[in-house]
């Protein structure tokens, strides 16, 4: 579903992705865990090409996104994005925040958009919040309205980016249920995650990043119980210290 | 009371002189906004050529004074057309041209303002750059925009007292008219700057208000 090839990224001078190849597979829930700046927020960026490689390509689907022009909005449809700060649009309710792309792209009419709002809301449990705006929601409310205005879209894959590290710790929780819902449902997702426990009860394969590259990767349990990289049981012996 | 009775004396001068600095003001604010709109796209464009002329329109007109670029105007439509310009249409054509680089500015400044998050987020969403600008950035940016829209008339009102200098009657000029007929240098000025005073202090209230209602949807 999605395949990366020789991926590279510099920002200036700076080499913040170094030749990163990965394949995942459709209703594979990956999550991508490393120490601030690793490059794991700007590999998830890259997949919906928010910011552009500088050399390799990124396949969805078959589809080679860097040569995808003006076809680039037709692909990010199928990709949700769930940003750290929400990015909810301030100046429309929770319910035009939902509705406004599936109405401007034209994938569904005012009735179905509305009526899909209304399942999302309802699995959020924010139907009463139909009517507010965003600022005046919580944290963990404004980020289960991101997801559900991403899901509106129905994409094929839903990327997470550190979706619940601006969060106060007692939100952290329902946004995280809602994202164990989702890969339940068998979404393919890729999360950027400091949750650990979430990455390895959630998680069917977990990668570890270090200074642009991909260290390690395995299965949850693997990765987590018997790390092999010296890079990785350090990282991970920190993080799970306490 | 002397100052009452000389402004009532001459108040059609000033009444005159009001009405045409406010349509000059005014239809050069609508001329800079035109114009302006379209250096600030040409400035945030991704091509360096496009952003560069821009550029440079912006700094030319904001480093030169205004009444120079007017006299510019008036004298050089003899150079270039050989005859006079009427003096209303060579300062409405200054005073766009002028205005046009500071609006580009504020328009700039207010799209600008607009966290990239909001851009990311409705691109991920899969809407085109047009529909992010028109339903995401332009909605939040006017709320910006539109307040400091109303300052720059209020500099222009204050500004076009220039066009006096090719003789346009405008307040300015209705004011050099009084200090000759009436032979009194000082006081048609003070009566002059009075009325500019009340202008701009009710605009600037007027706006400070709008002002007010735009950010209470915050």
């Amino acid at each position: 579903m999605i395949k990366i090839e020789n991926l590279n990224k510099y920002f200036g001078e700076k080499h913040v992705l170094k030749d990163i190849n990965l394949e995942i597979k459709k209703g594979e829930v990956v999550a991508l865990i490393g120490p601030s700046g690793s490059g794991k927020s700007t590999l998830v960026r890259c997949i919906d090409y928010l910011e552009e490689p500088t050399s390799g390509s990124i396949y969805i689907d078959g589809e080679n996104i860097a040569k995808a022009g003006k076809y680039i909005d037709r692909i990010r449809q199928k990709i949700g994005m769930v940003f750290q700060h929400f990015n909810l649009f301030p100046h429309k309710t929770v319910m035009e925040n939902i509705t406004l792309a599936p109405l401007l792209t034209g994938k569904l009419t005012k009735d179905e958009a509305e009526k899909k709002a209304m399942e999302l809301l309802k699995t959020m449990d924010l139907l009463d919040k139909k009517d507010a705006y965003p600022n005046s929601l919580s944290g963990g409310q404004k980020q289960r309205i991101a997801i559900a205005r991403a899901l509106a879209m129905e994409p094929e894959i839903m990327l997470f980016d550190e979706a619940t590290s601006a969060l106060d710790p007692e939100m952290v929780g329902e946004v995280l249920s809602v994202m164990k819902y989702l890969a339940e449902t068998g979404m393919t997702m890729i999360v950027v995650t400091h949750e650990m426990a979430f990455a390895k009860q959630v998680a069917d394969r977990v990668i570890f990043m270090a200074d642009g590259e991909i260290v390690e990767e395995n299965s949850a349990k693997e990765l987590f119980e018997k790390p092999q990289h010296p890079r990785t049981r350090d990282f991970l012996s920190k993080v799970l210290q306490y | 009371m002397f100052i009452v009775e000389l402004f009532l004396e001459y108040k059609h001068y000033y009444i005159t002189g009001i009405k045409v600095t406010l349509l000059l003001s005014f239809l050069s604010l609508i001329a800079g906004v035109l114009l302006g709109t379209f250096l600030s796209l040409l400035k945030m464009s991704k091509y360096k050529l496009l952003s560069s002329i821009s550029t440079a329109y912006i700094e030319v007109f904001r480093g030169t004074p205004m009444m120079v670029q007017i006299a510019l105007v008036y004298f050089g439509s003899y150079v270039v057309m050989g005859m006079s310009m009427d003096g209303f249409l060579a300062a409405l054509i200054a005073v766009s041209l002028n205005s046009a680089a500071y609006v580009a500015e504020i328009i700039r400044s207010g799209i600008q303002s607009i966290d990239k998050g909001q851009w990311e987020a409705s691109r991920s969403l899969g809407l085109s750059n047009r529909q992010t600008m028109r339903h995401i950035i332009l909605p939040q940016a006017i709320k910006n925009i539109l307040p400091a829209l109303g300052n720059e008339f209020v500099t222009l009102i204050k500004e076009t007292a220039v066009a006096s200098t090719i003789g346009v009657a405008d307040l300015m000029y209705a004011s050099k008219i009084v200090q000759s007929t009436s032979y009194q240098a000082f006081n048609p000025l003070i009566i002059v700057a009075v009325i500019y005073f009340i202008i701009t202090f009710t605009l600037s209230r007027l706006i400070g208000a709008l002002e007010r209602r735009l950010s209470r949807s915050d």
